[in-house]
């Protein structure tokens, strides 16, 4: 049985695959002016969810009962052992996990495909599965499905021959083109596999490889508009700037490969007795970072055992330059990894790709913005959590909490409806990335989970909206709320849910929507924290900060869009008013309906959820059935009710009778080893629980409180309105003016540099190459010149010039004189006479011709 | 002659020979040329796959065969000992398929070309020849030979049918080029030179390596009488390797088995691991050295006595896997200890045997000492620079994209798609294996090489306005991750010594050049349909083409994203292994590797957002902006598919075919970095010691003297003698210096004659 779970996630990645060659093949072909393509993506879409549905069935069907971990989740935590904690309490941590024992979390794990082998080095696809996994993939299937559902209907003008306005085609005019509605569905198909397949692998190859395609299906989605030049950046922006994340991702990879010779997660299914070729790089991490003791999955290491840590590598001697230890080996890695995070999940200093992204329809920014894409950064960071460093989580916390108050900032001013939500979103992943941080895997995960549904429920909303209306512009919207009752309330309830509030604010703490646990699970985490450490109180101040922010911007959103403003109705001639505006289709409005109820229920578990549940059906059957009193909407409100309820139900019954099926315990179930084993034996953390989570719903309530001042009850507040709040307001809207930096400091330097080199190959390379070539050329016409035709050949020249003359000079000898001719004669005969005579021994002629007689 | 001798023949002539009957027919038969062309090179890419893919065939590939494979080894200038041998192994068959592959797709692309079909067919087609040629030849001089006579093909080719300034690009491309030949000219003489194949019949007793490559040259003694190797198979499958004393070569090579008596019969080892007999034999049976050498190693006539499976001369019976255990464990000498199977006589007197020989050379230089560190030092930069001209590597590529951008579309993507993998294909052949202390001692030089191309490379891709000259810089880029992944190889040994990192970057720059081969050759096609329809390549006159030629561009965005690197197309895996490799040479090269990643991908996409997104194409020719043919959907389609298959399935596709080989190659330079870099680097520090000594005693005696001088004390008997006289000659050991000296002679000798020849 267990066996299949990978088949059912392997196929459940496949699905969308198929159907995006499925659509790119036929693509133009298909009938009904592309309409199939939307069919052909539901269906492998719902493949998927089915499939994924299946896996985690037979997860929680094939599992030993609940895990250990959970089962003390509900007791509270006083003293929560994390990474750094100090070194004496190590010992301590192990006798109790031992005691309880914590064991490492279920896994599965096994080779997908084969890459290569160099040596020892084996690179392969592998997946790894987990409660993460187990939880993932269904949250990711089920938005997903969600929204291609909703995109169906939404994107239906692409059907038609399309008048783009937003761009600008011959005369200035719009640009008319084909509709592309096949390919939109073809590429959301392509986002959604990369997505699965991410989630479903276990190694940091194959997590690098979806990764990337993740990055290159939001590039296609995010230019839909080809035809548009804003598009057509922001695509480009968002593929760059996440590359420069990847760029360090890919480094990070590589140290991991460069120490441990491996990039699988897990152990390699027979493990070897001692650990080889064959252990995982979580285990190998273990070990390194722990010192000799082969028990030390269970706690991480303290500084002191870190400092001990050999500082070679296992098998693979020669310092591991340059760094001085393991420890700040696995910190430097561990960031570099946390890079990628930081381009996919938008944070601070990569931020900047987010906002620009809105460029794509409506459905894909809310596919980007929950389950997909942004989500994998947070995602990535649980899986990897056992390979960071104390030190690495540090800073991944910091950068968090800039993240999460910048994005929360940024949202409070932004004036378009899906800018102010991308903000948020920011926000959000901060919050989480934080958590991560601060040890609060758990807390992030959840509020990742949780986020999924009421991100995309609002953004969702946010796309009905331009539908009534045409705008995005929160400033010329108001009074929406009678024109699009049911989107209003969906829209509240996803506002509720991420602002982190209760539901019934004081009567029942424990019962607030997905955002109120998750958020209040964040804090609670950092409280913990700042107990140990004094520097974490800064980082609790601003999350509780962000957490007002949160409630203050969310609320200022839904009031600007749903309350009546008596001022701004004044002109007529608004397009906007001309339009009136009005709920969406069914098709439209199901998808939001069933996010919001996830929205609700997601973090219930427990008791929660039975009374929850039965309390959400209630609510559902009773507005619905108000609703379907008007005859359009009969048949849809009848089945979403149906549906709603029935889910309600079933959920409430699967709570008692299966309680760790719920989204939190799954994830307890998941939850790294040392970490779980911390929760397990955290004592007395009621005052941190309490503490932090009125803090946080205060924070809340107060940050709610201020925008219904402001933008409900139109009261100008001291602080906001006063003329000191406008530079802030302005520094704000600039975006901080951090992309203008980039542009100035990093993007025109870029460009001049590639001038540069331009100019360097034709001034210098191409000069020296034309130089030699033209220095040649004057050699051989030098030489041509002056050796060949002056020298060689004017040499032979002159040679027979001067022989002629010669000639003709001696020919003036020859006389024909007889008595001249006697006369040289004579005087020859005379100087023979006196050589011979004065100047020659013969004596000595004769000794040397005897010598050479002898010699022969 | 064996079969696959001639299905290697006949891949490697099939173009020329069409080349021939091509240039019978008239020249009016345009058509007929066409369709030849293409069908020509169809006929070689099927043979390449039917001959050496098909179950059964006689030249099947075999991928876990990490030697040569299928050799052809004849005579060709036996004065010089120059062997027409060709053969296959991993480096060069998969750089075969996809030359044949390329040469059909170019074929089809050649439609646009109008003028002079006839030429332009010969001439394609011996360029053909000539690139299977350089991939296929074993044989250095060969290998040079192939190398030189593809370039007047390339040349014409440019130079004839190629855009408004031909002339100056193909002499451009022709001059950088025949640099490189000359260099690699010069190299090939000196390590010709100082080859001396008897050092290897000393070694190979005792290496295995050495005796698999001779085993893989699989001569018959009469092909190769110089050598005197004879691989003897016996019935039971034991193989047994046979080294004649090679230094006399008028002797004949009488095959003794049998005899195993003590000074009557051949000297040998068994090696039972490898169930290899290695003899050494004599000529006569009786050879006075060799009974000698017997005679003082017992064991070994014990091991012959077992090997050969004789009974001993007393009749006594020995187990025999005693003895042959006894053997092995002789033979598993200090590595230092080579083994004095005979007590040869001083090499001085005899005379050296020189080869071209590549799988020979490699021996010589992994096994021996044959090459001097000087030689190898001189002779590697002389050969990195031929091919990283050939690369091109940045500073020596300001001829590609002047080629690039003069050259006709077909001939630009043989250009991208083939012709710069003969300068990886050359590294890893030639230069490392042949000169691996000069690859060493440069390696830094090789990979630093390649982060500047790499980073130079996309960053003037970026800077450019014309279409094809941006496809061309970002072919600098690319092939810049072959030479990062070739260089950071060698001196990995400070970073932990594990020679498997050296094998990943090895095998991603191989995969690199084969991916890069798909790709460039996708991308400049992908130009050269442009160009067909609106006749010019500024980029900024394009956009919006997605909108009317939608197939091409969702084809261009798969190949383009290929070229950038994007996981699931060919491009990620070179990039990644490379960058994986780097970081264990250095980090910063692996960090600098990485970032490339991002300027890649800048250029990439600001070039299909310039080309095809917008909202419409409003330059001119607009309404020639037709949707693609047919033919060249298939051709665009082609590469695609092959983009994303070796993206999807690396190993079936890439690694499988090369995968043995490298494992082989990178196993040997490993053993040699453990093994004679040591005593090379010994070398040189004791050459360093004498010549510091010297210039000590030289500088003494001068202030000696000078101090004398300055003393005016009239005699001194070391005084006068000092100066003149060159002391330092004696100083360094025997053997080293004696060599060193040769070596210089040789180089002196040999440096002259290459630069006339060209």
């Amino acid at each position: 049985m267990e066996a299949w779970i990978p088949w059912c996630l392997s196929l459940a990645v496949a699905a969308p695959l198929v159907a995006f060659f499925a659509i790119l093949a036929t693509g133009r072909a298909l009938p009904g002016s592309g309409r199939p393509g939307f069919w052909i993506s539901l269906g492998a879409i719902l493949a998927s969810f089915a499939l994924s549905s299946a896996a985690a069935c037979l997860w929680w069907a094939t599992g030993d009962g609940i895990p250990v971990a959970v089962q003390n989740f509900e007791e509270p935590a006083a003293e929560v052992l994390r990474k750094d904690g100090p070194a004496g309490r190590v010992p301590a941590a192990d006798a109790l996990a031992e005691k309880h024992g914590a064991k490492t979390p279920r896994m599965l794990a096994g080779p997908l495909l084969f890459f290569a082998q160099f040596g020892t080095l084996r690179f392969e696809l592998t997946y790894l599965i987990d409660g993460l996994t187990i939880l993932f993939f269904p949250l990711i299937a089920g938005v997903a499905t969600c929204v291609i559902l909703y995109a169906g209907a939404y994107m239906d003008d692409e059907l038609r021959p399309v008048i783009d306005e937003h761009a600008t085609g011959e005369d200035d005019g719009p640009v008319r083109r084909p509709g592309r509605y096949a390919r939109f569905f073809q590429f959301l198909c392509l986002f959604c596999f990369s997505m699965l397949g991410l989630v479903l692998v276990g190694d940091l190859l194959g997590v690098f490889i979806f990764w990337e395609l993740v990055g290159a299906a939001s590039y296609f989605l995010i230019g839909f508009y080809i035809e548009r030049e804003a598009a057509n950046a922001a695509a480009n922006k968002a593929f760059l700037v996440n590359r420069i994340g990847d760029f360090g991702m890919l480094t990070g990879i590589a140290m991991f490969v460069g120490a441990f010779g491996t990039l699988a997660l897990a152990d390699r299914a027979p493990v070897a007795a001692e650990r080889g070729v064959d252990a995982g790089l979580f285990s190998q991490v273990a070990e390194r970072t722990s010192g000799a003791s082969g028990s030390s999955t269970v706690v991480a290491p303290s500084a002191g055992s870190v400092e001990e840590a050999s500082t070679v590598v296992p098998g693979r001697e020669g310092p591991i330059w340059p760094f001085v230890n393991w420890h700040s080996y696995l910190t430097v890695a561990g960031l570099l990894l946390f890079c990628g995070c930081i381009g996919k999940s938008a944070q601070v200093p990569l931020h900047v790709w987010l906002p620009d992204a809105m460029e794509g329809p409506t459905p894909v920014s809310a596919l980007v913005h929950s389950a997909t894409m942004v989500a994998a950064g947070v995602y990535l960071l649980g899986r990897v959590y056992p390979l960071l460093s104390p030190d690495a989580l540090a800073v991944i916390a910091i950068v968090g909490i800039v993240t999460a108050l910048a994005g929360a900032a940024m949202a409070t001013v932004a004036t378009d409806l899906k800018k102010a939500l991308a903000f948020s979103t920011m926000s959000q992943l901060g919050l989480m990335t934080l958590s991560m941080g601060v040890g609060g895997w758990f807390a992030g995960l959840f509020h990742l989970a949780t986020h999924a549904f009421f991100k995309c429920l609002l953004f969702l909303g946010a796309g009905a909206v331009q539908h009534g209306t045409g705008t995005l512009d929160l400033e010329r919207m108001g009074g929406l709320g009678r024109k699009m009752p049911l989107t209003a309330g969906l829209m509240l309830i996803g506002s509720i849910a991420l602002s982190g509030l209760g539901l019934p604010l004081i009567v029942l703490p424990g019962l607030g929507f997905a955002g109120f646990h998750s958020k209040d699970a964040i804090l609670e985490q950092a409280f913990v924290f700042a107990q140990e450490r004094p520097w974490g109180w800064i980082l609790f101040g601003l999350a509780a900060c962000v957490g007002a922010l949160t409630a203050y911007y969310v609320a200022r959103m839904w009031l600007l869009m749903f309350l009546d403003r008596q001022e701004s109705h004044a002109d007529a001639d608004d397009p906007y008013h001309a339009a009136p505006a009005h709920d969406p289709g069914a098709a439209m409005l199901f998808p939001i309906a069933v996010l919001a109820f996830l929205a609700v229920v997601a973090g219930w578990t427990g008791w929660q959820s039975v009374i929850g549940s039965a309390l959400a059906a209630f609510v559902a059957t009773l507005l619905f059935l108000r609703l379907s009193a008007s005859s359009a909407w009969r048949r849809p409100a009848m089945a979403a009710a149906f549906a709603f309820g029935g889910w309600s139900v079933l959920s409430a019954a699967q709570t008692l009778w299966l309680p760790d099926v719920s989204l939190q315990m799954t994830l307890q179930g998941a939850m790294p080893p040392d970490l779980a084993a911390a929760e397990t034996h955290a004592e007395g953390a009621v005052l941190a629980r309490a503490v932090a989570g009125g803090l946080a719903l205060l924070a809340a309530v107060a940050g709610a409180t201020l925008a219904w001042l402001r933008f409900g009850r139109r009261r100008r507040l001291p602080l906001l309105d006063s003329a000191l709040a406008r530079p802030t307001r302005l520094v704000l809207l600039k975006r901080l003016y951090v992309d203008d930096f980039y542009r100035t400091v990093f993007v025109d330097r870029y460009f001049s540099l590639t001038r540069t080199a331009v100019a360097l190959d034709r001034w210098v390379f191409d000069r020296a190459v034309d130089g030699i070539a033209s220095g040649g050329r004057a050699t051989a016409q030098f030489w041509t010149k002056w050796v060949d035709d002056r020298g060689i050949d004017g040499g032979f020249d002159w040679f027979g010039r001067a022989t002629l003359r010669a000639g003709s000079r001696l020919r003036q000898v020859q006389t024909g004189s007889l008595r001249q001719y006697v006369f040289f004669l004579a005087a020859a005969a005379v100087a023979l006479f006196v050589l011979v005579f004065f100047f020659l021994d013969p004596e000595a002629a004769l000794d040397a011709l005897r010598q050479t007689r002898e010699s022969r | 002659m064996d079969p696959s001798a001639w299905i290697l023949l006949l891949t490697l002539w099939l173009p020329a020979l069409a080349a021939v009957v091509l240039a019978c027919a008239p020249t009016s038969a345009e058509r007929f040329a066409r369709v030849w062309i293409f069908l020509s090179t169809l006929a070689v890419f099927v043979l390449v796959l039917l001959g050496y893919l098909l179950p059964g065939s006689p030249a099947r590939f075999d991928v876990s065969t990490p030697t040569l494979q299928h050799v052809l080894d004849v005579p060709w200038l036996p004065s010089f000992d120059i062997r027409f041998a060709i053969g296959l192994d991993g480096i060069s068959f998969p750089l075969v398929v996809l030359s044949a592959l390329i040469a059909v797709l170019a074929a089809a692309a050649s439609r646009s070309i109008t003028k002079g079909i006839k030429a332009y067919g010969i001439l394609f087609l011996l360029l053909q020849t000539g690139i299977l040629g350089v991939f296929l030849a074993q044989d250095f001089f060969l290998f040079y030979v192939f190398w030189e006579a593809m370039l007047l093909p390339m040349y014409f080719l440019i130079g004839i049918w190629g855009g408004p300034r031909k002339e100056y690009a193909a002499i451009k491309f022709f001059l950088y080029t025949l640099v490189g030949g000359v260099l690699m000219l010069v190299a090939l003489l000196v390590l010709y030179f100082q080859s001396d194949v008897r050092a290897l019949a000393d070694s190979a007793v005792t290496s295995t390596s050495a005796a698999e490559t001779l085993a893989e040259l699989a001569v018959d003694p009469e092909s190769h009488p110089n050598l005197g190797v004879v691989v003897v198979e016996d019935p039971t499958g034991a193989r047994a390797l046979l080294i004649r004393r090679a230094w006399e070569p008028e002797r004949e090579l009488t095959v003794v088995r049998g005899v195993a008596r003590p000074g009557a019969g051949p000297v040998g080892i068994f090696s039972e691991a490898r169930g290899v007999v290695e003899v050494l034999l004599p000529a006569e049976p009786n050879a006075a050295d060799l009974v000698q050498a017997i005679e003082e190693n017992p064991l070994l006539a014990q091991a012959l006595d077992a090997a050969l499976l004789l009974p001993p001369a007393n009749g006594a019976e020995v187990p025999a896997r005693e003895i042959a255990g006894s053997a092995t464990a002789w033979l598993r000498p200090a590595p230092d200890d080579v083994m004095p199977v005979a007590s040869f006589p001083p090499r001085q007197t005899l005379r050296p045997i020189h080869t071209f020989s590549l799988p020979l050379l490699a021996d010589l230089a992994l096994e021996t000492e044959c090459f001097s560190p000087t030689v190898q030092r001189w002779c590697f930069l002389a050969l990195f620079l031929g091919f990283l001209i050939k690369l091109p590597g940045v500073p020596f590529h300001t001829w590609l994209p002047d080629a690039h951008v003069e050259a006709p579309t077909p001939i630009s993507m043989i250009l991208a798609g083939v012709l710069l993998k003969m300068g990886g294909y050359g590294l890893i052949r030639v230069a490392f294996p042949l000169c691996p202390f000069g690859a060493h001692e440069y390696a830094w030089l090789v990979a630093g090489l390649g982060i500047v191309s790499m980073f130079y490379g996309a960053l003037a891709a970026m800077a450019q306005k014309d279409f094809k000259r941006l496809v061309a810089y970002s072919s600098v880029s690319h092939m810049g991750y072959v030479l990062l992944g070739l260089g950071a190889w060698s001196a990995s040994v400070e970073n932990g010594f594990d020679a498997s990192y050296w094998n990943m970057g090895a095998q991603g720059a191989m995969f690199q050049m084969l991916a890069h081969g798909i790709s460039s050759a996708g991308m400049f096609f992908v130009v050269g349909v442009l160009y067909d329809r609106v006749k010019h390549r500024d980029l900024d006159e394009f956009g919006g083409v997605y909108g009317r030629m939608p197939a091409l561009a969702a084809l261009a965005f798969g190949i383009f994203f290929a070229g950038l690197g994007l996981p699931g197309l060919c491009g990620f895996w070179g990039e990644v292994f490379v960058v994986f490799s780097a970081w264990k040479y250095h980090a910063a090269l692996a960090v600098a590797g990485a970032f490339t990643t991002v300027l890649t991908a800048a250029y990439v996409l600001t070039c299909l957002q310039k080309v095809f997104l917008g909202a419409e194409y409003r330059g001119p020719y607009s309404e020639k902006l037709v949707p693609l043919t047919l033919r060249e959907f298939l051709i665009a389609g082609t590469l695609f598919t092959l983009g994303i298959a070796m993206g999807v399935a690396p190993h079936p596709l890439g690694f499988r075919w090369f995968d043995a080989t490298f494992d082989r190659q990178y196993a040997r330079l490993a053993a040699w970095t453990e093994r004679l870099l040591p005593v090379y680097e010994a070398r040189e520090a004791r050459e360093l010691e004498a010549q510091r000594a010297a210039a000590n005693a030289r500088a003494e005696s001068e202030r000696a003297a000078e101090g004398l001088s300055m003393g005016e004390t009239p005699v001194d008997p070391a005084g006068p003698e000092a100066p003149g006289e060159e002391k330092p000659s004696d100083v360094p050991p025997s053997g080293v210096a004696p060599n060193l000296e040769g070596v210089q002679e040789d180089l002196r000798r040999k440096a002259d004659p290459p630069a006339e020849e060209p």
